[in-house]
């Protein structure tokens, strides 16, 4: 058995310390996006093992967590183009107001769930809310972890917040 | 304060908002300028329809902060998933179910397999795994490698085995002298790296009460059949819970604190060595054969690629387009069966109400839970010494939706027993509070396999609130018999309101396609 000192400067070691620390919010990010545990803890392993293959080419350390939603994002994006998250995506028509059905899984004791009204949004919409309301990220951010243009992460901004402040009216 | 006001007066003269712009300054507060803040601020105060806005924001706010997606991460090393949900959904749960949960890329077969003895039952779990790899069944000693023991801080970490074909490497190892304790030791983090790149990985963890050993494996695919150089086990920090273990096997170990989790921090590397005749072995029981064969029905086209045969698996590759129109989901071919030259049936595998059932040589029925990694390829059982002649595929699955069912439940008292022609229906309502019930809805069918329920209420598809898959013991020989079932609970405001519950799954296709092996 090899036992190797911990360095202080080991970009490895700091990605392990920093995943660690962190891999409680990554596992509720991909949570949040995917609605499915096991599926959020595999993209966490693959977005982790991706990671780590390539820490090498990150220059700036500072933006290891921009660096690292990106990498989970892309792999929510590819977990939910499989097949089976076609069939689950269940979109709001936006032409109908909340009814007494839908309320029905989103009034708790009249507390609006919160979770619920997001897991009736789209992908993209998700993505986008959860990065900049559960996480914190900036409109800049979430462009550079989604790859989208600003304008784009806007709109869809816009878009979700107007189909959850129905719920709200 | 007469100042303030002043400041208000200026804001308003200088920069005066306009809903539009308030209503999306609101919900990027956190982003915009002290002065575009102010102004928003000094505007909401006289615009009521702005202020009401300001409100939804922040009662927005609130739940976001009191919002908790709970996922239970502490179990993602030793706990983790066998097979990706998708398979899980279909097979595992099911085959939970029967106390039997195979490890990806693995045959745990307790019963002579090709004439060969594959040994002893699972109870006995290291000569299991070294007699469930693959077919090759002298295999203990040529396709399985041993490993090292190891010593950490007191703890005895012992590589027993280590087994390799072309695509797949295993791993197992033992904790021994552990005491009857759920995960009273775990690894803070494992690494699997293959050349320096680090992989994926499958496995599972468990423990022996009887034999005082806690083990687990790790599984990885390798990549263009390329033989690894150097293959490292990587464990960060231990966490040792109090009488984990009944004595620690190195004197200067120590146990946990009473009550508290004793944490080893410390990176540990574990060399994994593949010897030189392990490596031969595996090259030795490898081949690959041609496919150039195209097929074409409504639901998709598909060109098979290729047939590769190794220690731990037969596996044959396609490439699936799925047509644009049809409205199902081709989930994977259900029913497989490859012959040799001679005509002789060598592997086959059907897929019956979610658990893949394959036939061997000697003609004896068997279910092994394969990763699937379908449309590229579908997964069957390793063949030696015999030359393929032809594949026959006479069935594949799709995912859709087999039928629904109107619910009545403003006269429902207790429970609902309905038989459709699909399968059994039960229902039961239980009143939690004045305007609130408890749905537990249960669907079994033998015919189809049932994964999914929607329930739906005025056009909408109410979410459930538990979910879970199964079925019951699979009976040797009786592949029709078994049934699979599906249960949902949901929590309604209204029994008055129409409710239709649509049942979907996975449901067999009939096709026919012979694919030539030159």
């Amino acid at each position: 058995m090899v036992k190797e000192p911990p360095v202080g400067k080991n970009i490895k070691k700091m990605f392990e310390k920093n995943f660690t620390e962190k891999k409680h919010v990554y596992i509720k990010v991909a949570y949040s996006i995917l609605y499915d545990e096991e599926d959020a803890k595999d993209v966490l392993q693959e977005a982790y093992c991706e990671a780590l293959k390539h820490i090498k080419d990150l220059r700036d350390y500072n933006s290891f967590d921009i660096w690292f939603y990106k990498i989970l994002i892309n792999k929510c994006k590819q977990m939910y183009k499989k097949a089976k998250y076609r069939t689950k995506q269940l979109p709001i028509d936006e032409s109908t107001p909340p009814t007494d059905a839908m309320f029905s899984k989103t009034r708790i004791d009249e507390k609006i769930i919160l979770k619920d009204i997001i897991f009736n949004l789209s992908n993209e919409h998700r993505e986008i809310i959860i990065l900049k309301y559960f996480q914190g990220f900036s409109l800049k951010e979430i462009s550079e972890i989604t790859d989208l243009p600003l304008g784009t992460v806007k709109s869809r901004l816009f878009y979700a917040v107007e189909k959850i402040r129905k719920y709200y009216l | 304060m007469q100042w303030k006001k002043l400041e208000n007066i200026i804001y308003e003269r200088v920069y005066i908002m306009k809903c539009e712009e308030v209503k999306e300054y609101i919900w990027l507060e956190d982003e915009i300028s002290e002065a575009q803040l102010d102004s928003m601020k000094l505007h909401i105060q006289k615009c009521e329809e702005c202020r009401k806005e300001y409100s939804i924001k922040k009662a927005f706010e609130s739940d976001v902060n009191s919002t908790d997606y709970r996922v239970n991460i502490d179990d993602m090393i030793f706990s983790r998933r066998v097979l990706p949900k998708a398979i899980k959904k279909n097979i595992v749960s099911i085959a939970a179910s029967f106390t039997i949960i195979f490890t990806v890329g693995f045959i745990a077969l307790s019963e002579p397999v090709f004439g060969y003895n594959f040994g002893a039952r699972i109870s006995n779990i290291i000569s299991s795994f070294r007699n469930s790899f693959g077919r090759e069944f002298v295999a203990g000693k040529e396709l399985v490698g041993s490993g090292e023991t190891f010593v950490i801080e007191g703890i005895k970490l012992d590589i027993k085995s280590i087994a390799y074909s072309k695509s797949d490497l295993s791993i197992f190892f033992t904790l021994e002298d552990t005491k009857n304790i759920n995960n009273g030791c775990q690894f803070g983090n494992i690494l699997i790296t293959v050349d320096n790149e680090p992989c994926s990985y499958q496995g599972n963890y468990g423990q022996n009460y009887t034999e005082n050993i806690s083990f687990g494996d790790f599984n990885i695919s390798l990549k263009d059949d390329k033989v690894p150089n150097e293959v490292q086990l990587k464990i960060y920090d231990i966490y040792v819970e109090e009488n984990a273990f009944n004595k620690l096997l190195v004197d200067n170990g120590e146990q946990a604190s009473k009550g508290k989790t004793r944490v080893i921090e410390g990176e540990w590397i574990i060399p994994i060595k593949l010897d030189e005749a392990l490596i031969e072995n595996a090259n030795k029981h490898f081949a690959k054969y041609k496919l150039d064969y195209v097929f074409n029905c409504n639901d998709f086209s598909v060109k098979f690629t290729e047939l590769t045969v190794e220690a731990s698996k037969s596996e044959i590759f396609h490439e699936l387009k799925i047509n644009n129109e049809s409205s199902k989901e081709v989930v994977g071919f259900s029913n497989v069966e490859i012959y040799s030259k001679e005509g002789k049936s060598i592997s086959k595998m059907t897929y019956k109400n979610g658990r893949y059932i394959y036939k061997d040589q000697n003609n004896e029925i068997k279910e092994v839970t394969y990763r699937h990694s379908f449309p590229s390829s579908t997964i069957m059982l390793p063949f030696e010494n015999v030359n393929p002649g032809k594949i026959k595929i006479l069935s594949y699955t799709t995912y859709e939706k087999l039928g629904s069912i109107d619910l009545d439940l403003k006269n429902l008292k207790g429970k609902l027993e309905q038989h459709t022609d699909l399968g059994d229906l039960s229902v039961k309502v239980d009143k939690v509070s004045k305007h609130r019930y408890l749905l537990d809805i249960s669907f079994k069918s033998r015919k189809i396999t049932p994964i999914d329920m929607k329930l739906i209420s005025e056009e909408q598809v109410l979410d459930y609130k538990d979910y879970s898959i199964g079925g019951r013991e699979y009976s040797e020989g009786n592949i029709e018999g078994n049934f699979a079932s599906v249960n949902q609970s949901y929590e309604i405001n209204s029994l008055s309101n129409k409710y239709k519950l649509e049942i979907w799954g996975h449901r067999d296709n009939k096709i026919d396609i012979e694919i030539p092996i030159n």
